[in-house]
């Protein structure tokens, strides 16, 4: 496929918008799938597909939520793949039964504040990767990127009020993990 | 764009409306009225005080504690040397 942006303008495109990104994407990658090999393979495959398709994306917008647009579908590809094989759990139809009653919120978790001093970042690791992947992602994208709703909701492809309430629920399950862990720690 | 979220009806305080927000004032989501709305109301009740304290010190948790990954200077060098392949692929 070609492009009609001269060599001069996809260069100056991708070292200044795209490549700046390259740390957060691996972050977001590592994170989605805990694995640095697979993690290596979507970065590499989102600028690719980016540099490729340079002309679809308006020079000055934002190149971060559109990258990470891209990795998050190529991240998808991939895991759907893996999904097919036996004794895989379907997270997605786990997702859509939490997300099915999206606009009621539930009560929060109890988790007195006393609970995250102890913790170190390998429990947070641990926790947030316990819980399933489209969980995982909201938080990610929201509370370590600091995307708004509106950025998630067009890099998930979601609704805004599906956001907000698969972000409680993410919330609420990652807080529960964490009050497990904090039991067998000892900290509560 | 911010969205604006009415969050109090007539009459007064309500904690489960309270606590409901607070999420969306710590993710910044929050028009500026509706916000110095809701920290009043936050500010009055020492309930929905403390929730917003710890939803705040779980937010700042998950941020900091989670390991932050970079990518290395091999995967960069990689990257570039495959979009340089590439460009060339472009050019033909």
């Amino acid at each position: 496929m070609g492009t009609t942006k001269s060599k001069q303008q996809r260069d100056s495109t991708f070292h200044n918008e795209f490549f700046p990104h390259a740390d957060a994407l691996y972050n977001f990658a590592y994170h989605l799938t805990y694995n640095e090999e697979e993690a290596n393979d979507l970065v590499q495959e989102t600028f690719m597909k980016a540099y490729r398709f340079i002309d679809s994306y308006q020079v000055g917008t934002n190149s971060k939520a559109w990258l990470f647009k891209i990795l998050k579908n190529a991240f998808i590809n991939h895991y759907r793949k893996r999904a097919k094989q036996p004794n895989k759990v379907d997270f997605e139809d786990i997702v859509s039964h939490h997300d099915s009653d999206s606009d009621k919120f539930k009560g929060s978790v109890d988790l007195r504040q006393e609970i995250f001093q102890g913790m170190l970042g390998d429990e947070m690791s641990n926790a947030i990767n316990s819980i399933p992947v489209d969980f995982k992602t909201v938080i990610l994208l929201c509370d370590v990127e600091g995307f708004t709703y509106e950025e998630i909701s067009k890099i998930v492809d979601i609704p805004i009020g599906t956001v907000r309430s698969r972000l409680h629920r993410a919330r609420n399950l990652l807080k529960e993990k964490l009050k497990d862990y904090a039991g067998t720690l000892g900290y509560t | 764009m911010k969205r604006v979220l009415k969050i109090f009806g007539i009459g007064g305080h309500n904690c489960k409306d309270v606590v409901e927000k607070v999420e969306f004032l710590l993710d910044g989501e929050l028009d500026k009225e509706t916000e110095a709305r809701l920290i009043k109301e936050i500010n009055r009740c020492p309930s929905c005080l403390e929730h917003y304290a710890i939803d705040d010190a779980f937010k700042k948790f998950v941020k900091t504690k989670l390991d932050r990954k970079c990518c290395t200077d091999g995967l960069k060098s990689e990257i570039l040397e495959k979009i340089k392949n590439l460009d060339a692929e472009l050019e033909d």
